[in-house]
Parts: structure tokens; sequence; C-alpha cells
């Protein structure tokens, strides 16, 4: 008898963590769909950051563009 | 074009959860060494009852705990969803010690979290003590790594500028992780969190006591949380000075509006206790003044000088016209990289970029901008100083209210008198809300006294948000104000539920018959 309510508790607790992990996916997709989803995304690269700070890079040179050694540090910036 | 109603409520968004999390962040950090305290005691005295203390303590700190993750993890999602040029600018230093907070730090604690409940019966005392102790020590290594990378923000160094990836790279961690702003700020803040830990441990002991409940814990933790508090709220005014003094050297607009000092004073600086700063007229009305203190606290000496706003923005306004020389230089850098002379001239003025580009606010193209825009551009490097002002002053008079608050509870501590003092134990529970609108006010200095940058004259904050609609961070903005009160409501609940039941309520103590103690044991812990 005892046997036989374990075994039914134990499926009930399956089936509630079950419908508890289905809940949680089904929430983590509505957020990501909502807020994280490709749509949503902005990227941002160097070319979108230097529109955005009004220095685009001439197109022709994004081809030739050398990946050069970062600039010397701002005396500011670096110690 | 930048849609200005989108930064603000980023702004605002990021703003908001800030000030949630760190409503919860201080007291993960203090009750964690109330508990290392209380079990450190419980090994070397062997006594059920500091067992006992730091059980209860410990559900309290787990319930805080989980609100305090629930609550960061969406601030980190916003530098990607709200921020993404900021990300972009500055996450090759910015997203390093962020990642190490979770690899090292989180991990770390979350994991020693579940051992710490789960622990009590499988692991020897020692080992459960060194448990508490990591919990403890992960929560501080988690502030460490934030306060590094917002240390950063504030003062941003061992970084250089590339034109080519239109970014902040990293050029030295050694020099972020040894960034003396990050020093100052680590120590002041998690000191703070101590408080709070000890200020909240202090308040429901008190209440207990008032109820005449639980008063053999409840005694014991008053006294834990009295020594520990004092020690740390005298830490925090000497830590506060120390990052006051960081500031006074590394942000001095941000020392300037937070003394409303709108003249240069002649050294040493004296010190507004009380004025009402009038941001129209640019003078505090009705100063209450005490000599010398700004000085001191400021420079550490007596004959430099606290510079004033006046002197700040004029400095400020030929960083600005060095700014368009360095914009200009780059836009044309931007064309030809490869042209050595170009590179010269804007090398000799890249520190001023971040100056350069404040004018975007004004301006489309910063070269062209006129000396009446050079001059709006320097004078919105000045925080709000009214806020500045009195968020001050209000977190220094709480903190010094605490250190009178602790200081009373250990003389009635130390004279076995506390229990007896219901005046006390009333003022010490109704100062539960303190720390945290100290805490809370204390954030307000550090971040909005850093505007107008996002990272101090290196990126302006309106050019760090993304360029979404404005329906979706009012959306977004929405379900973080509903969702993060229904956390706020459900962590009140859960705490005051668990306070109401207590230690006798949870089974903690006194032990329960079917744990049968030796009688004498019993009876040495009632009279300890």
């Amino acid at each position: 008898m005892q046997g036989r309510e374990q075994a039914l508790w134990r499926r009930r607790l399956r089936r509630e963590l079950a419908g508890l992990i289905a809940l949680k996916l089904v929430a983590l997709a509505l957020l990501w769909w909502l807020f994280f989803s490709p749509a949503h995304r902005t990227v941002v690269d160097a070319d979108a950051a230097g529109r955005r700070l009004g220095v685009p890079q001439a197109a022709a040179r994004t081809e030739a563009a050398p990946a050069g050694p970062a600039a010397p540090a701002a005396p500011g910036v670096t110690p | 074009m930048i849609d200005f109603a989108v930064v603000t409520l980023s702004r605002a968004q990021f703003a908001l959860t800030a000030l949630y999390h760190f409503l919860f962040v201080p007291l993960t950090l203090g009750l964690s060494m109330n508990l290392v305290i209380m079990e450190s005691v419980y090994v070397m005295t062997g006594r059920e009852i500091w067992k006992a203390m730091t059980r209860f303590w410990g559900v309290l700190f787990g319930i805080n705990f989980a609100m305090g993750v629930a609550t960061g993890i969406t601030m980190e999602f916003q530098f990607g969803t709200n921020w993404a040029f900021y990300s972009h600018y500055v996450g090759d230093i910015f997203g390093a010690p962020l990642a190490l907070e979770g690899a090292m730090a989180f991990f770390l604690e979350s994991t020693m979290v579940g051992l710490f409940f789960f622990g009590w019966n499988r692991l020897s005392r020692v080992a459960h003590l060194i448990v508490t102790a990591c919990v403890a020590l992960g929560s501080s290594l988690s502030a460490l790594w934030i306060l590094i990378a917002n240390a950063w923000m504030q003062f941003p160094v061992g970084a250089g500028f590339n034109d080519l990836t239109m970014r902040m790279e990293l050029l030295s961690f050694k020099t972020v992780f040894f960034n003396p702003v990050a020093q100052a700020k680590f120590v002041h803040t998690v000191a703070a969190g101590y408080v709070v830990g000890s200020v909240f441990v202090l308040a429901v002991s008190a209440w207990y006591l008032l109820q005449r409940r639980n008063v053999e814990i409840a005694r014991r933790s008053m006294a834990v949380a009295a020594s520990f508090g004092l020690a740390c709220a005298l830490s925090v005014v000497v830590l506060g000075d120390e990052s006051g003094y960081v500031a006074g050297e590394n942000q001095k607009m941000k020392v300037a509006a937070i003394e409303a000092e709108w003249h240069t004073q002649k050294p040493p600086a004296k010190f507004t206790l009380f004025g009402i700063p009038d941001l129209k007229a640019h003078v505090t009305h009705d100063e209450i003044d005490i000599p010398w203190v700004l000085g001191l606290i400021a420079t550490r000496s007596t004959d430099k000088p606290v510079l004033g706003i006046y002197d700040l923005v004029a400095g400020n306004r030929l960083r600005i016209e060095s700014g368009i020389e360095a914009y200009a230089a780059l836009r044309e850098l931007r064309a030809n990289p490869s042209d050595p002379a170009l590179r010269a001239r804007f090398a000799a003025h890249q520190r001023d970029l971040g100056y350069g580009y404040l004018l975007l606010r004004y301006i489309a193209d910063p070269a062209a901008a006129t000396p009446r825009e050079i001059d709006a551009a320097a004078w919105s490097t000045v925080p709000n100083v009214l806020v500045l002002f009195w968020s001050f002053r209000v977190m220094v008079a709480i903190g010094f209210f605490l250190i009178a608050l602790f200081a009373t509870a250990f003389y009635l501590a130390s004279r076995h008198v506390l229990a007896q003092k219901r005046w006390f134990l009333r003022v010490a529970f109704w100062s539960l809300p303190l720390p945290w609108i100290a805490a809370e006010l204390g954030w307000i200095v550090a971040e909005y006294g850093r505007q107008p940058w996002a990272i101090d004259g290196v990126l302006p904050t309106f050019l760090g948000a993304s360029p979404v609609p404005a329906t979706e961070v009012w959306l977004s903005l929405t379900g973080f104000v509903l969702f993060y009160s229904a956390l706020a409501v459900v962590d009140v609940f859960l705490l005051t539920r668990t306070i109401r039941r207590g230690p006798d309520g949870l089974g903690y103590w006194p032990p329960q018959p079917e744990t049968p103690r030796e009688p004498a044991a019993a009876a040495a812990d009632a009279v300890r």
C-alpha cells in the first residue's frame, strides 16, 4: 500500500516538474521573442559606430584598410 | 539621428533596475559576513544556539540572495539590448570584469549557497564554516568585479582608442584591475553592505526583544551586529574619505557638484554643511560652512585648491575645442587610415575626442560648432548640483547616525542591558530602512554624478544607447516595473513571514524534543 502511494507521489512530482519546466521554457521563449530575437537586435560594428558618430569610413578604403595596431593610447586614458 | 526620448527611457530603465538590484546586494554582502561570524563562534565553542542563529539568519539570506540574482541578470542583458553602441565602444574592456564576475564569483557563490543550505548534516563543522566563508567571499568577489567595471566608467585607465575598429581596446588588464577608483569603491561599497546587513540583524533582533520572543538568539545576534556593524560603519567613513580623495584627484567636476562649489575658493576650501544650490543663478543660498574641511578631504593639504565649477567648465571648453580637432582628424583618418601626418594630428588631440563628441548633442558636425554650441557643451559637463549636493549630505548624515546607533548598541550589549532598554530597541527597529536609503543615495552620487558621461571623458551617455523604437523601451520598462515590483512584494512577504515565524516557529531554537541535548549543555546555553 505504502509502495503504491509512493509511486503515485513520484508520478505526480514528475508531472509537476515537467509542467514547471515546460512553463519556464515557454516564458524564456516569449522573452527571447519579445526582446532578444534578431528583429530586436542592434548589430554594431566599426562601420555602424562610425556612422553613429558621423565619421563613416570611405567605401573604397573599408576594403583596403589594413588591420593595423591600435592607435597610441590617449594620454588621459592610459596611465 | 539620435532619438533623445529613447536615450532618456533607456537611462531610466537602467537606473530603475540598478536601484532595485541594489536593494538586495548590500544585504547579501552584509548578512553573509554576519553568518560567518555566528558560525565561527559555533565552531569555536560548540554551542548549539550559534548554529541555530546561523541557520535562521541563513534562511533570510537565502531569500534575499535569490531576489538579488533575479534582478541582477536583467541588468547585464540591457547592455546588449539598450546600450549596443556603448557595448561596442567599450565592451573590450567592460566585458572582461563582467565575464569574470559570472565565471568566478557567481559560480563560487551559487555553488556554496547550495552547500550552505543542504550541507548542515553532511559536512563537518569546519567544512561547513569554510562553505559559509566561501559564500561571503563569493559575494564580495562579485562586488569586486562589478566595481572594477564601474570604476573604469568613472576613471578609464589601461585602454586606448582604435580608429579602425571605432572602439576602446584593452591595453593593460593589470591597470584596469588596480585602478585606484576601483580599489576605493570596492572597500567603501562592501563595507557599506556590511553595515546594511548589520542594521538588518540589529533591527530584526530588536523587534524580537520588543516582542519578548527568541530572546536568547536576539540578544546574541544584536551583540554580533553591534560590534561588527560599528567596525564597518567606522570603516565606511574612513573609506568614504578615501573615495572622496580619489574623486578629488580624478573626477573634479563631480566633487565640485557635490559641494556646490561654483567658484574656486582660496585653499583650504570650506565644506558647505547646509545650503540651497540655485541652479539658475549659480549660487548657494543660506550656506552653513565649516572651514578647511573640503580642502582636507579632497586634496589632503592646506594649500591645494579644489577647483570650482566655473573654472572646470572653462577647462572643459578648451578640451572641447581640442576635441573638435580630434574629431576632424578622425573623420579624415577614417577616409585615409594610412596617412602618418593625419595619424599624428589625431594622436595630438585624441585624449579630448570624447569632449568633441559632446557637441553631437547640439550639431551634426562638431567641426562646424559655433562658440555658443561649444559653451552649451561645456556647461553640459556639470551634473545636477542640487541632486548631488543633497544626496551626499543625507547619505553622510545617515552614516553618522548609524555609527551612533551601533556604538550605543555595543555599549548596551557589553553592559548586558540591551533587552531592558526598550526605547533603544524601538529606535533600532525603526532604523531598518536607513542603510538602504544611504546605499541608494550613494549610488546616485556615484552614477548621476558621472553624467553626462557613460565613460568619463571618453563617451557621452547619449551616444551609447541603441537606436531601438521608443515603444519597445516603454514596453520593457513597464514590464520591468511590474515584474520587479512583484518581486519586491514577494521578497518583503517572504522575509516578514520568516521573521514572524522566527527561530522558534521554524524549529531551530529552542531545540525540539526529538533532538535530545545534554542537560548541562542546555543549561549552559541558557545562561550564556
